[in-house]
């Protein structure tokens, strides 16, 4: 690969030891963190080395919608990125690295499709629907996505506003995976079961991934007056210019991300003053903490541990909200507080309290269900894994392959690129519209990385896929190594066991009669190689793992 | 019987001289951030303008810390608890033992996301120390720019005004009223203080600030461009509880507690301005910041750290009353 000039390959082997597979998932916390595995320090490693187009087609392999992860996505790699540890900084901003290869390096995927006369039918093309398509579209199948609305994209089109994911980003990806061949057709509405019966028998495979796309309800009194919409229908009226009223006080029910896009909408709709009420406290909100910041920069006040019990209304049209006040254990359940019920005052409520499928069909024969319609409604990336895995069973399904195996590259390189300074660049903040014109109801707020600052926040990427290891039958233990660690990485032990998961674990000793061994903590290293170029005998080995799923045979 | 009081403020040396007083041998250990002997937060405005000196700051003096036989550690912070072991993890890491806890932190003003990338530009004014950096600064200032809501605005406005300083304020409502809406003086506070010679920006906020030459430019959402030499500005006072984050205690903005000012955790107790109280008058959580508030339920807290079951009596006045005497300040009523 081109990206490595760094670490030129020097020998490649392939391991299936669960040793091995053990190792990339705790080491590399990003990418088990990530619920599609993403080669994480790979793509990083690829824009450090300027080479967005690399970069870009490393992260399309697990992640077959770049540009909206790298905008959308809820993040679980970076807080359990080694960066942000206790006392070493802050975390990589690995979203916004992984926006810039979409950004900089974006190219048609080059693949080498033998078609198997097989057929796949898609109902949903949102990104549980548009991952199996590509997946099943790379293995040779005839896909046909079915999707209900006009444009392709489901809840990344229709659900999250502009602000946040522009529909041409939404279009580029999607052009990627019909590149690949794959057919969608839009407008094109699956309702009754009979239907999806008769799509059985048309192909040879049917995957349901209509998402959620139904508010919950709720039933409390007042619901049906002027001025209460529900989340979801909310942004989607609004997503396509047919939300035309006024609102000057709004509140907003809810805690997860569609509760925070209605608020940040409403907002750029002309209200003056937005409420958030979320039932319980702030922690326990199913956002990531850049939205809620981004919510409380534009102006949004919040309000915690608190219930709505009624809409308050004058002739049908919506006044306020009843609230009654809660009080929380530490399992996280609420109580509400006797008489503590008061009214805030709203011309406009909005419901954001969940979605849930439109329909409880099962899986039979071939009819196989992925993403959020099977889950109920979750984030982008845990739909695109859930999707990818459909698409692997609808594989062993009609091509009988055995199942899949993890298999680990690992390929010795002499040095990693890394330089103890890139330790102490502070995470790069993303540029930002000015709060002055966020108002414009679809300018994008974070306007990406320049290829500067991309640049500068790789370097800080511990690049946690190389392993260093210390040959212990040729170390002199001359102590050259522990001269020259940056941090407190090279230890001594003076045992070594082997636990029953398979892991090794070294017994520490810092009395020199008992030495046994000297090792590398690579979860304390921070991948510089001052320790290989120290090494007189050259007994330091560094090794790049890199995870693949194959067929198995 | 060892009593760990985490904050050398109102709240937790109250605690720990109530302790002291009921019993005698119990072992009290204060432990304070700040460097200095716990001191009269309100009287920091009086101080910077000269009209009370050191010593009058200060509410306890080490010598009667000393003979009450309270050990005091000053300059240190916890940074963890653990409730299952009864133990306090100091920054140092030293790990402190405990039989009875008192969590008194206090509060702290903040910045939200829009101004904490300008944190550097802006001065702090809440400690003793802020207040002595300033006292320094204060012949080169000329111009002054206030940003933030609360009744510490007005003191500080009124202590620049004072001094002889220009003084610009920003808000984001419509008139200046301090937070003090169910108080006597609602509605008269705004032209008091445009008549004082404060210039009054009022429905915008402070969005940024740039650093030209030795003086600060901020700009305003409503993209006005004021100079100025030195920047006071924040978001919002909150409790300062950094300390219970890896417990489960339950927590809205402040540590919630009972009328015994227990919280969720055994042997665990707060008072002052890190607690919130469900109050059935306003039908709300509230957060009675104020130094008479602090006494109070520090004197509480300390009796009931030693087996006593008094309750704290939630108040019919809800006004906001951030620096307790403050509004009795002799320079304007």
């Amino acid at each position: 690969m081109k990206a490595q000039s760094k670490g030129e390959n020097k020998h490649e082997s392939i391991s299936t030891d669960i040793i091995d597979r053990k190792w990339i998932d705790v080491n590399i916390p990003c990418s088990a963190a990530c619920p599609i595995m993403t080669d994480i320090s790979g793509y990083i490693q690829a824009i450090m080395a300027g080479d967005y187009e690399t970069a870009y087609r490393i992260n399309r392999v697990d992640n077959v919608l770049p540009g909206v992860l790298g905008r959308v996505c809820n993040r679980p790699c970076e807080p359990v990125c080694r960066h942000g540890r206790d006392g070493l900084g802050d975390p990589v901003a690995i979203c916004f690295l992984k926006r810039s290869a979409a950004d900089f390096g974006m190219a048609p995927i080059k693949a080498d499709i033998k078609p198997n006369g097989k057929t796949v039918c898609i109902i949903g093309a949102g990104p549980a629907g548009l991952t199996a398509a590509n997946d099943l579209a790379l293995r040779g199948y005839r896909v046909t996505v079915l999707e209900q609305f006009h444009q392709p994209g489901g809840m990344l089109r229709y659900g999250i506003p502009q602000f946040r994911l522009p529909y041409d980003v939404v279009a580029e990806d999607v052009t990627s995976i019909t590149d690949l061949g794959v057919t969608i057709k839009t407008d094109v509405r699956i309702a009754a079961d009979a239907k999806v019966e008769q799509l059985k028998k048309e192909y040879d495979a049917v995957i349901l991934a209509g998402g959620c796309m139904l508010p919950k309800k709720s039933g409390m009194p007042g619901m049906d007056s002027n001025g209460v919409y529900w989340g979801l229908d909310f942004m989607m009226a609004a997503n396509r210019d047919q939300l035309n009223i006024a609102m000057e006080n709004v509140a907003v029910i809810g805690g997860g991300f569609t509760a925070v896009d209605c608020t940040r909408m409403a907002l750029r709709l002309g209200a003056k003053q937005v409420n958030l009420a979320y039932r319980r406290t702030k922690d326990d909100m199913y956002v990531s903490s850049h939205e809620l910041e981004a919510m409380e920069a534009e102006g949004v006040e919040f309000s915690f541990l608190l219930s709505p019990t009624g809409i308050e209304t004058d002739k049908g049209k919506t006044t306020g909200i009843k609230f009654i006040r809660n009080s929380i254990a530490e399992d996280r359940s609420i109580t509400p507080i006797a008489g503590s019920e008061f009214v805030l005052a709203a011309d406009t409520v909005i419901f954001a309290i969940g979605q849930q499928a439109e329909s409880d069909i099962i899986e039979t024969e071939n009819i196989f269900i992925a993403g959020d319609f099977r889950n109920g409604s979750a984030t982008v990336i845990e739909a695109a894994a859930d999707g990818r895995k459909v698409a692997g069973e609808v594989h062993r399904f009609l091509s009988g392959v055995n199942g899949y195996q993890d298999i680990i590259h690992i390929s010795e390189v002499d040095e990693t690129g890394r330089k103890r300074d890139d330790d102490f660049i502070p995470r790069q903040p993303m540029d930002e519209t000015p709060l002055y014109e966020r108002l414009i109801k679809d300018k994008e707020v974070e306007t990406g990385f320049s290829q500067e600052k991309s640049s500068l926040e790789s370097r800080r990427c511990y690049l946690c896929h190389y392993n260093f290891q210390i040959d212990i039958s040729r170390c002199i233990y001359c102590l050259a190594c522990i001269d020259v660690m940056p941090v407190n990485c090279i230890k001594m032990a003076k045992d070594i066991e082997i636990t029953e998961d398979g892991d090794l674990r070294y017994i520490e000793t810092t009395r020199w009669d008992e030495v046994q061994a000297i090792t590398i903590d690579n979860d304390q290293c921070i991948r510089c190689g001052n320790c290989v170029r120290a090494c007189p005998v050259d007994c330091i080995s560094i090794s790049k793992y890199r995870l693949e799923v194959i067929e198995k045979k | 019987m060892k009593h760990v009081i985490i904050g050398a403020g109102a709240a937790g040396v109250t605690a720990a001289v109530t302790i002291k007083t009921i019993d005698k041998d119990a072992e009290v250990v204060v432990i304070g951030e700040e460097r200095f002997f716990p001191y009269k937060r309100y009287l920091l405005t009086e101080f910077l303008c000269g009209s009370i000196d050191e010593e009058e700051i200060i509410h306890t003096p080490g010598e009667s810390i000393k003979e009450m036989g309270i050990k005091l550690r000053k300059g240190q912070y916890v940074k963890a608890i653990n409730p299952l072991e009864k133990t306090v993890k100091l920054f140092h890491n030293e790990v402190m033992p405990y039989d009875k806890l008192l969590i008194a932190v206090g509060g702290r003003p903040g910045l939200g996301p829009v101004l904490r990338p300008f944190q550097k530009h802006i001065q702090p004014y809440y400690s003793l120390r802020d207040i002595m950096v300033l006292k320094k600064k204060l012949p080169d200032i000329r111009k002054c720019i206030v940003f933030g809501d609360g009744l510490s605005s007005l003191d500080l406005l009124c202590g620049l005004c004072n001094l002889g300083k220009e003084v610009t304020y920003i808000i984001k409502g419509k008139r200046a009223d301090f937070s003090l809406v169910e108080s006597e003086f609602y509605g008269e506070l705004h032209d008091f203080i445009e008549k004082k010679g404060i210039e009054i920006i009022t429905e915008d906020r402070l969005i940024s600030i740039e650093k030209v030459n030795r003086h600060y430019r901020v700009s305003t959402l409503k993209q006005k461009s004021v100079t100025a030499d030195i920047i006071f500005a924040w978001d919002y006072y909150k409790p300062n509880i950094a300390c219970i984050k890896e417990t489960n205690m339950e927590k809205k903005l402040g540590i919630l507690v009972n009328e015994q000012l227990q919280t969720s955790e055994q042997d665990i107790y707060a008072a002052g301005d890190c607690v919130e109280i469900y109050h059935p008058g306003i039908k709300d959580y509230w957060i009675n910041f104020g130094w008479p508030n602090a006494l109070e339920q520090g004197e509480i807290a300390g009796k009931n750290m030693l087996g006593q079951k008094e309750k704290y009596k939630v108040h019919d006045a809800i006004v906001f009353n951030l620096m307790g005497k403050s509004l009795k300040a002799r320079w304007w009523k």
